[in-house]
């Protein structure tokens, strides 16, 4: 991992379309500006993974059926 | 076209029907093709089937049945591929992750699954506000805090009738 020291207000760029500042650092916590084309989805890393390891539950404990599930909510209803 | 699945047997999806996710789900990025599927006996739990993976399913529900005060904003950027600005093409699904104990099975409100219903588009969207919870208690009460939350964020819309709002 390639690792750079910056100061507020400073950036990186990777490439031609990317650009990182740091736009205030504050205590412990860093806050980033970050310019990137559309096409880049961003994400905070915790929730992506979050998600994604939640999709792989969901994918892994799907029923055959869905009789159960459909049964208790017509009960509750 | 006729399509092998491990749940269903063979089942026959129009063109038509198909759903594409351009960016998969999170974690199933090579899969793009899904099927949506009602099942009676499940009703109003659906079935999105892959059309890549026979054995690749997910269960989704409209959030609306379930959770009506569940609702989010996401910015233009966001959705991009949905093809549409307008929310009144938008329909929103969350995934429901089952349990052993069927009193167990949860609701992924972190990231819901928004489709453009005339494009039959769709797409995972990845919601920052930590009061929204992988995994939503469906069955069981829900801890105060987060249903105030949700209601805190609906309020702030203040679109009470759609569940996704699009902002700048």
């Amino acid at each position: 991992m390639l690792i750079l020291t910056r100061k507020s207000g400073e950036s990186i760029t990777i490439g031609d379309d990317i650009k990182i500042q740091v736009i205030e650092i504050k205590g412990k916590q860093v806050r980033l500006g970050i310019d990137a084309p559309k096409k880049y989805a961003i994400h905070r890393e915790e929730v992506y993974i979050r998600i994604q390891e939640e999709n792989k539950r969901a994918a892994s404990k799907a029923p055959l059926t869905l009789k159960s599930i459909g049964d208790l909510w017509k009960k509750k209803q | 076209m006729k399509l092998q699945t491990t749940r269903f047997g063979t089942i026959d999806v129009q063109e038509a029907q198909v759903l594409t996710l351009v960016e998969g789900m999170l974690g199933f990025s090579e899969c793009h093709r899904y099927v949506l599927m009602d099942d009676e006996i499940g009703e109003p739990f659906m079935w999105m089937q892959s059309l890549d993976i026979p054995s690749l399913a997910f269960v989704v529900i409209d959030p609306a049945i379930i959770l009506p005060s569940y609702h989010f904003s996401v910015k233009k950027d966001q959705i991009k591929g949905l093809e549409t600005n307008s929310v009144e093409d938008l329909q929103v699904y969350v995934i429901v992750t089952m349990a052993a104990n069927i009193l167990d099975v949860t609701v992924n409100l972190q990231g819901p699954l928004v489709v453009n219903k005339k494009k039959r588009v769709g797409q995972q969207i990845v919601l920052n506000d930590p009061n929204f919870s992988t995994r939503h208690p469906l069955f069981t009460d829900q801890p105060e805090t987060e249903t105030e939350a949700i209601e805190a964020v609906r309020k702030e819309n203040q679109v009470a009738s759609q569940r996704v709002a699009i902002a700048g």
